[in-house]
């Protein structure tokens, strides 16, 4: 440690730190406009110059001097004052001042230094003033704005976007006085490399980056900040809506340097999808099905309507008469009320969530391996991992935030080793990039496998002191040579080797993977093949080092933590224990069912079959997140009664016989757990629209219409009941969660949370190595369907689209479904780029824009599936992964052709 | 001459272990005695909780503590079961095996006849005795893992034992002067007070496994705490709190692996 004396206090520092950081760490300000915590020093306002020693020597900047024993920082003097004035002058001199209409007034650095050091606007005389505000590369996009009569150019929007995001989209256009941010080619925003992060609006210390859509809103002194957990992806970033509580309205979203996990960095829906809040669209009042047409009702007839209508079916039928789907986009103490209703008013154990849909194959096939199912290492940990091994994962794309992190590692010299059949940001700008025909992971990573072991480059102590049945692996792989899986992967055996040797070698390694791995008919499989080869290689169970799968949705984690699994209870308490079953009968207060329970996919077929006879669907939105549309529909059209609780009338919602309004995050207080087991708080921000009521009194009024009465104060007290049952959340309360969360497993009030999993040992002991064997597709490509069809998320859209495309700035840059498929396809078939093409498969047809190029393989199509006009799950196979029953979105054969015009 | 007291409460080994004791030199005292260098105790399943009690006593009294007792059979849960058991020197099942009984006393006497040569310098006699102690938990665990079924188990208390062994080694490198002890007041880790000490079963899952085991570096944390308040500040009271750091952290690496342990996500 360095000590320092700034302003005749001393201080301890960190070697390395500047001044500037030394005396933020410390709470001690230094007047600054350039400055910013997450980028690299630019020295380019000048204001935060201070004296060393005595105020007799000239001053240095505190944002470029480095900190050293003993020195003497004096931040204030009148010569310092003086030069202060002088900066802040000459600003303003090419400063349009406008705070009156300005939406950054009173949240702005200028306008406070100007303040503080008494700058006057004209001292200077003029610049800028009186021009008219000319056309910039904002003008056109609907999203951000840039007022270059506002800019200092301090340049930390520019740097923001190269050094933080790595996107290089922001520039400096010209000299002196004309100098101005800009687009390469001044190219309008939307059309720009830009993704659309907001950070530099986040950053901008003025008033010239903002929000187009909250001009004229609100301003600070307007809004009252509330902090909370973004309801986009499992990262869970911390946020605050700005909200006037006059209006009612949600104005825009900010948050801090160093807040939460995403350390004030956010991403295009983050910052900006939140239009769907105040959309004119949202349900406001519940709807009875009669005659065949919806008809608004009072919220005591819908209750009544699906109380009669969820106990017939409970009473006629049984347990497997009736089915829950609760929602991984609603909090935990939603969830957990969910899967209670289900229990002990629908005596039933058929609940699910859309784990089921993506991530089942993780908790499967980590908890076989070694004995539990959650990502190993946390989010802050990523930036020191030396290689980074994704599969199956495009971060920057699905999940940004974590996406920066590795940025943030790859810029401290990590390795990139990404296994992908596409071209992702990542891939382009790997190391090695490894892009395999999907649905060939297994033969890949036993090819891996296989030369670690040929090179004996394995961690051998560690594969004998804490993993079991080695033997059984090396012999598996001892045939899958590289030149082997080559063939079947359709890459070069040498990438391979290199892939192999970088793992094993590049301590510490970290593999991380999503959907890509587990949207598979093998999907349990590959994860167990991911967690063969980190134990080969001991590459787990330490920092930085660990099987990463990052979570889908905001709270799937939660939702399974929850028990809204038919298998468990909150905790993973297993339903089939009865000293388990007997605990939650005592707490609740009455028996819990035993029968066997299924899961979504389950529950449709079901539905199919005429055994399902009633279908509770919270949430989401199976016709078009589920495979095969229209066989989905078909089965839950045969459906006795189905009510769903929703913000939007969804397509599922259009089949319902009585749909309830449900309100959204910003509008309920909570908790979502996200992808590294952190449990952090949701606030209400904002008054729900209509008649719509809190989710959770919902839940509690249909269970007492079932016949099981359920009442709560407050969502808190929802929380209280389990953490008093969820022995991994025990320690938590909202109290002790308010700030940065906590991981679980937190079984004690005192218990600091859990960073990362398997330290020192496995969670079921020794780590079990299984022999896995490649399994091709359930479909493959043959001359009637000759292309491998892959399905995915882009950057700007969530999931089924109902929240994402409410949102005008994304609407801009990305608002109809695509195809993406190779040049070499494209002209043999007559395809031109931007044109439309008629993508088929054995279950239907769509037809959309074709977007051509090398993004992926020839013989590969890719398609997103948030587009409600042009669902692409009405082509996706319903072939199922044989533990978890997740379907195969990744692989199915297809065929494409020219089309007239994109339209389903 | 070493003197032991000799107790059968089910009279059925106490032959045995004379025969043995009388054989290995040792004096056999009656149990009137007040203190002798090492007790005996072979039990039946209803004298098993009482025996407990008096060897933890004696053994608070500097004798060395044996439990004779069936494991194979109902002895097993009641003795590992009980707190008293972490302050038995050492355990042998039935039917015992008297000169295995005295070949142990003898290493347990012979390790405390080092400390005791060596008492010129109250930092070997310190470190002398934390051997000894690592030893002998080294030796429960040896014995815990032999008489689970669970082979996770099992392999969760044979790595607790091989974590006896390092820490052994450790001292003995740093009374050597190869390496220094770790030092400072390492804070947090409740979960064994929070969740208390399971009952030892053969069936005990590992969670449980390292719940004892938390409890049982409790008490080593609580043993050289308390030795190390005889001492005013210096080199002696430095080297407990030493000793003392080092069986806190072992707690909180096995409360650590308990939570790793007993909150799984599982399908």
């Amino acid at each position: 440690m360095v000590t320092l004396t700034i302003d005749n206090r001393t201080i301890h520092a960190e070697p390395g730190q500047t001044i500037m950081e030394a005396a933020q760490s410390n709470g001690i300000y230094i007047p600054h406009l350039c400055h910013e915590p997450r980028l690299k020093p630019a020295g380019a306002c000048r204001l935060c110059q201070v004296h060393l020693g005595d105020t007799l020597r000239p001053p240095v900047l505190a944002c470029a001097t480095p900190v050293s024993d003993g020195l003497n920082v004096i931040t204030e003097s009148d010569e310092l004052a003086g030069r202060r004035k002088m900066i802040m002058e000459l600003l303003l001199s090419e400063h349009r001042v406008a705070c009156t209409s300005c939406d950054a007034d009173g949240d702005c650095a200028l306008q406070d230094l100007s303040y503080r050091y008494g700058a006057k606007e004209w001292t200077y005389g003029v610049y800028q003033h009186d021009t008219t505000a000319t056309p910039n590369y904002t003008s056109l996009n609907r999203g951000i704005e840039y007022d270059v009569e506002k800019c200092v150019r301090c340049s930390r929007c520019v740097r923001f976007c190269d050094e933080v995001q790595g996107v290089c989209a922001l520039t400096f256009d010209g000299r002196g006085i004309t100098m101005k941010i800009n687009t390469a080619h001044g190219r309008p925003l939307h059309e720009s490399d830009c993704e659309l992060c907001g950070g530099c609006v986040r950053t901008c210390p003025t008033g010239a980056m903002r929000e187009k859509g909250a001009r004229g809103l609100g301003r600070f002194k307007d809004v009252t900040k509330v902090p909370t957990t973004c309801t986009y992806c499992g990262v869970g970033c911390t946020l605050e809506f700005n909200v006037n509580p006059r209006t009612n309205r949600i104005v825009r979203v900010t948050t801090q340097p160093g807040m939460g996990s995403n350390d004030g960095n956010l991403c295009v829906k983050g910052h900006f999808a939140f239009d769907f809040v105040h959309s004119p669209e949202r349900l406001t009042k519940p709807l009875i099905r009669k005659h065949g047409v919806f008809q608004e009702a009072s919220w005591q007839e819908a209750l009544a309507a699906v109380g009669r209508g969820l106990a017939a079916a409970r009473d006629q039928y049984g347990p497997d008469g009736l089915a829950f789907l609760s929602s991984s986009r609603c909090t935990n103490e939603e969830n957990y009320l969910m899967q209670k209703l289900a229990r002990m008013a629908g005596k039933t154990n058929n609940i699910d969530q859309c784990a089921t849909t993506c991530h089942a194959p993780t908790v499967a096939g980590l908890a076989m391996s070694l004995g539990s199912g959650a990502m190993t290492n946390s989010i802050g940990e990523i930036k020191d991992v030396q290689t980074l091994f994704l599969i199956g994962a495009n971060p920057t794309e699905a999940h940004p935030i974590v996406g920066l992190e590795m940025k943030k590692a790859m810029r401290k010299g990590a390795r990139l080793i990404v296994c992908d059949p596409r071209d992702t940001w990542m891939a382009k700008r790997a190391h090695i990039h490894i892009k395999h025909r999907p649905g060939t992971d297994n033969m890949l990573i036993n090819a891996m496998m296989h030369h670690i072991l040929t090179l004996g480059i394995h961690d051998q102590a560690f594969v004998a002191e804490r993993c079991e049945q080695f033997e059984a692996l090396r012999e598996n792989v001892r045939a899958c040579s590289p030149e082997a899986a080559a063939e079947v992967c359709g890459v070069d055996a040498d990438l391979i080797r290199r892939a192999a040797e970088g793992y094993a070698k590049g301590t510490p390694s970290a593999i991380f993977y999503t959907l890509g791995i587990t949207e598979h008919t093998c999907g349990t499989e590959n994860v167990q093949n991911l967690a063969n080869l980190a134990m080969l290689c001991g590459q787990i169970g330490k920092p930085s080092s660990g099987i990463n799968p990052i979570r889908g949705q905001n709270n799937v984690q939660g939702a399974c933590d929850m028990g809204a699994i038919h298998s468990v209870l909150p905790g993973y308490q297993k339903v089939g224990d009865e000293a388990v079953r007997a605990k939650f009968a005592k707490a609740w207060g009455g028996e819990l069912p035993t029968n066997l329970g299924g899961r979504v996919t389950d529950f449709i077929e079901k539905a199919g079959e005429g055994v399902l006879k009633a279908f509770y669907v919270f949430g989401e939105d199976p016709v078009l997140s589920e495979p095969n549309q229209d066989k989905v529909i078909a089965d839950l059209k045969k459906l006795d009664f189905l009510v769903v609780q929703e913000i939007f009338m969804t397509e599922t919602a259009k089949l319902a016989d009585v749909v309830l309004p449900a309100t959204c995050f910003a509008e309920k207080d909570g908790t979502f757990t996200n992808t590294e087991r952190r449990v952090q708080r949701v606030r209400k921000a904002v008054e729900p629209p209509g008649e719509a009521h809190p989710d959770w009194q919902v839940l509690c009024d249909v269970s007492t219409a079932m016949g099981f009465p359920m009442a709560y104060a407050s969502a808190s007290e929802i929380f209280d009941e389990i953490t008093a049952l969820t022995p991994s959340y025990g320690g938590m309360s909202y109290e002790r969660i308010d700030k940065v969360g906590l991981q679980w497993p937190c079984p004690t009030k005192d218990h600091p949370g859990t960073r990362f999993l398997h330290q020192g040992r496995f969670t079921r002991g020794k780590g079990l190595m299984h022999a896995i064997k490649f399994r091709p597709p359930a479909e493959v490509p043959d001359a009637d369907y000759p292309f491998i069809l892959s399905t995915g998320r882009t950057l700007y859209h969530y999931n089924i689209g109902n929240m994402t495309r409410k949102t005008e700035v994304i609407s801009q840059k990305q608002d109809e479904n695509f195809v993406e498929l190779h040049r070499a396809d494209a002209e043999r078939l007559g395809i031109v780029d931007g044109g439309a093409a008629r993508v088929t498969t054995r279950r239907g047809s769509i037809a959309v824009r074709a977007h051509i190029g090398d993004k992926v393989r020839p013989g590969g199509l890719w398609m997103p599936f948030h587009f409600v006009e042009s669902p692409t799950n009405r082509l996706t196979n319903d072939a199922f992964d044989n533990i978890t029953r997740t379907a195969e979105y990744k692989c199915c054969a297809a065929r494409i052709e020219h089309a007239e015009m994109p339209g389903a | 001459m070493k003197t032991v007291i000799l107790i059968d409460t089910a009279n059925d080994s106490y032959e045995a272990i004379f025969q043995a004791a009388i054989a290995a030199g040792w004096n056999v005292i009656s149990k009137a005695a007040r203190t002798a260098d090492a007790v005996v105790i072979s039990a039946d399943a209803a004298g098993l909780q009482p025996a407990l009690q008096n060897l933890a006593a004696a053994r608070r009294s500097g004798a060395v503590a044996v439990l004779v007792a069936d494991f194979k059979h109902s002895g097993r849960d009641a003795v590992f079961g009980s707190t008293g058991m972490l302050e038995v020197d050492a355990l042998f099942d039935k039917p015992v095996d008297g000169p295995a009984v005295m070949r142990r006393l003898d290493g347990i006497m012979a390790a405390r006849a080092s400390v005791e040569r060596h008492e010129a310098s109250e930092m070997d006699v310190i470190l002398a005795r934390a051997i000894v102690n690592e030893e002998s938990s080294s030796a429960f665990y040896r014995q815990a893992a032999d008489r689970v079924h669970d082979p996770v188990t099992r392999d969760a208390l044979e790595g607790l034992m091989r974590d006896e062994i390092g820490h052994k080694q450790l001292i003995e490198e740093f009374r050597s002067g190869a390496r220094p002890l770790p030092e400072g007041s390492t804070s947090g880790g409740s979960l064994v007070e929070r969740f208390g000490s399971p009952d030892f079963t053969a069936d005990m899952s590992p969670p449980d496994a390292f719940l004892l085991a938390a409890k049982k570096e409790k008490l080593a944390v609580e043993f050289y705490e308390n030795w190390a308040r005889l001492y005013p500040a210096g080199p002696e009271r430095d080297l407990l709190l030493n000793l003392a750091e080092i069986e806190r952290r072992h707690k909180l690496k096995v409360e650590a692996m308990f939570t790793n342990a007993a909150f799984p996500e599982a399908w």
